[in-house]
């Protein structure tokens, strides 16, 4: 099928066979590829019973259809495997130039199996694909894994690797890619398990062009989408994604002091986009065939954090690392940030944890020997990033707790600690107040990830974007309440298809639509969808992934939000989330329990391919 | 009437004050636009950091800015009222 290479590649780590399996078209039809096709593929191998760090998980690396194409921001990929921060399904989006580059060298996705017995990378390339021996780099950062491989291999292979995190198997671990440009599959702990099967790395060179159906509607259309992708976007491009970080503070949605802060304008004036413009900024980072760059590239060469090369901070994670932490310094951000992919650890979870542990700290559950004589308060930059050393390590006693994660840090401790523990389903908070958005509220408590803004990205329709095609002709108030499950449900179909086609949602902002999509989709593939044929394969891929926690025990009462989100307001609003679950379950057509109705699995055609599925 | 405008950065530092007032003779008429038109006009360096070669096209100026008013984000065509803060910043982004 045009779009697709029709090719997995399956590896084997316990007895390092490799062989390639050929992707049933009707699947690809079906579940369009990147983590629709990784949900599909994962809920056939593994199970609720299935350990996240034992061998018998599976590691799915997948590109979609518009991945290797020329549609600008399609250079991703997805990393779907059990999550070993929230023991659920965990999915984390990447961009960069790795998705391309495998595309290229022939395949549409990688399906790890089994555990090596020593330190292995995978090579890639036109020659063929080999395991290697990686002994040599077992301890080392993916910054330097990067160069080392690249030397080892192909100076223009593109490196997907994990750093100590993963090899230590922190919960958190995430997979890091393009070296010090820093692109993360960040969440849900995806680096631990490549750590658990000892592969360090996987390195690919490819050189095949993906042949597309009708080029030169693409071409036509890629031509009239730019300009206005382009206009809509110019200060994300100049200021990256945390330039909005005063507008957000302002708003109340950026977060503080471990949730509990109201307002920080004075901090949040020294640790923003424009700041970061005007000081550390070497250069825009752009994606595989992005045409907004927001991503950056920074230096500092002097003063205490002198040496800081490459990935600047996110929005996220001047959000975690300096709002949640109280730090408002900058470079230290900056630092704590590259210290983060050099180890491999999520940004977002680990900025969380800290503050986390702060608060414990203030509170007197956190002793200053439990916290080798750390003085562990808001605000302590040094404190912020000797805890960075210590839980990628997992030093100390410390660092093996932090290391597990809020929720699992929080059961440890006991007595009420588990009161201020923000995170839905075991996975942190990112950097949206659920309090500033019901949609947001709505989004945390039932993404299939656990707490995430992008598998909604409600904010954006509850600030200014529209989706005429979904019937969002005007932005969703934010603290309304009314329609928020259908709004909530309606867009986190629609997120499905960028997870799955592989685009990037920010293209949202530049004003692409629904039917956009589904023609760029068409042009690709040469199939005849309409916008109601793709946001039903939306639909399908947000319930098999649902089914897939159901599978591992989730119903209803994990759709919720901790008690201080809950109950201490922040500004006007406290989301009332009974109600809008209520009304986001009836229009899913799931029971009171939270699990899709026989009637919705059929009317989804998951009954063929899971006549198991009613649990 | 009078609007008050807080501008956040970078058009903080363009317009070197924090908070800047506008007087219209019309009353109650005045909308988000002309208002738009009127900080163009007063600091064109505010729409030439978006974009110097666009930069008295007041529709490309909103598409980059986000403006708020009692924390409710505003509309081209909305209409304001004496007294009315409005704060604008680049547009709110995240990721």
């Amino acid at each position: 099928m045009y779009g697709y290479r029709g090719k997995l590649l399956e590896i084997n780590l316990t007895d390092s066979s490799i062989s390639v399996k050929k992707l049933d078209e009707n699947l690809l039809k079906k579940y369009l590829g990147g983590s629709g096709l990784g949900a599909r593929l994962l809920y056939d191998l593994t199970d609720g019973q299935t350990a996240p760090l034992d061998e018998e998980n599976v590691l799915i690396f997948m590109t979609g259809p518009f991945t290797g194409t020329k549609i600008p921001t399609s250079g991703r990929h997805a990393v779907v495997t059990k999550s070993p921060l929230t023991g659920i399904w965990a999915e984390a989006d990447v961009g960069g130039n790795w998705g391309y580059e495998l595309k290229c060298a022939g395949f549409d996705g990688i399906l790890i199996k089994g555990k090596a017995v020593k330190p292995v990378y995978l090579w890639i390339s036109e020659v063929g694909t080999e395991l290697r021996d990686a002994t040599h780099l077992w301890g080392k950062d993916t910054y330097e894994v990067d160069e080392l491989i690249r030397k080892e291999t192909d100076s223009q292979a593109v490196i997907s690797s994990i750093g100590q995190g993963g090899e230590n198997l922190v919960a958190f671990a995430s997979i890091m890619t393009d070296g010090k440009d820093g692109r993360a599959a960040g969440r849900g702990g995806v680096g631990a398990v490549m750590g658990s099967k000892y592969l360090k790395a996987i390195a690919v060179r490819g050189k095949q062009r993906v042949e597309v159906k009708y080029p030169e509607r693409l071409k036509q259309k890629i031509k009239e989408l730019a300009p206005e992708i382009v206009d809509k976007t110019r200060m994300f491009g100049k200021y990256g994604t945390s330039g909005g970080v005063q507008g957000h503070e302002e708003m109340l949605n950026f977060p503080l002091k471990n949730w509990a802060g109201e307002r920080w304008p004075e901090g949040v004036e020294k640790i923003n986009g424009i700041v970061m413009e005007e000081t550390i900024l070497k250069k825009q980072y752009r994606c595989k065939t992005c045409i907004i760059g927001c991503g950056r590239d920074v230096e500092i060469t002097a003063g205490p954090y002198q040496g800081v090369n490459g990935a600047g901070p996110e929005y996220e994670t001047i959000g975690t690392l300096g709002g949640l932490c109280m730090i408002d310094d900058l470079e230290a951000i900056a630092w704590a940030n590259e210290l983060c992919n050099r180890y491999g650890i999520d940004t977002i979870s680990a900025g969380s944890v800290i503050a986390y542990s702060m608060e414990a700290f203030e509170r007197g559950i956190l002793t200053a020997e439990d916290c080798d004589g750390l003085q562990l308060v808001f605000g302590n930059e040094k404190a912020m990033i000797e805890l960075i050393h210590k839980i990628a390590n997992k030093e100390g006693y410390l660092g093996k707790l932090l290391s597990k994660g809020v929720r699992k840090a929080a059961a440890e401790l006991g007595n009420y600690a588990e009161e201020f523990a923000i995170h839905v389903k075991g996975m942190e908070f990112p950097a949206h107040d659920p309090r500033a958005y019901n949609g947001v509220a709505l989004s945390y408590a039932t993404s299939n990830r656990g707490a995430c803004h992008v598998q909604g990205f409600t904010h954006g329709f509850e600030k200014g974007f529209t989706m005429p095609e979904l019937g969002i002709d005007q932005p969703h108030p934010r603290h309304s309440v009314e329609g928020k499950g259908e709004f909530t449900a309606k867009l986190q179909d629609l997120m499905c298809i960028f997870d799955s086609i592989k685009l990037c949602k920010f293209v949202i902002i530049g004003g692409v639509k629904l039917t956009d999509i589904t023609e760029l989709f068409n042009a690709v593939t040469g199939l005849n969808l309409t916008n109601q044929d793709l946001i039903k394969i939306g639909e399908r891929i947000y319930n098999l992934k649902r089914l897939y926690n159901v599978r591992c025990g989730i119903s209803r009462k994990d759709d919720s939000l901790p008690p201080r989100i809950l109950t201490q307001k922040r500004g006007p609003n406290l989301p009332p989330l009974g109600k809008m679950l209520n009304e986001y379950y009836a229009y899913r057509k799931w029971d009171e329990f939270g699990v899709p109705t026989e009637a919705k699995i059929k009317e989804l055609g998951l009954m063929a391919d899971y006549p198991d599925a009613v649990l | 009437m009078t609007v008050y405008v807080d501008f956040y950065q970078p058009f903080k530092k363009i317009v070197q004050e924090k908070r800047v007032s506008f007087s219209f003779t019309k009353a109650n008429t005045v909308t988000l636009k002309e208002l738009l038109e009127e900080i163009i006009v007063k600091y064109p360096a505010c729409s030439e950091v978006i974009a110097a070669q666009d930069k008295d096209n007041v529709e490309k100026f909103f598409r980059n800015i986000a403006v708020l008013r009692d924390n409710n984000f505003l509309l081209l065509d909305c209409v304001l009222e004496d007294g009315d803060i409005i704060k604008i910043f680049p547009v709110i982004s995240g990721g």
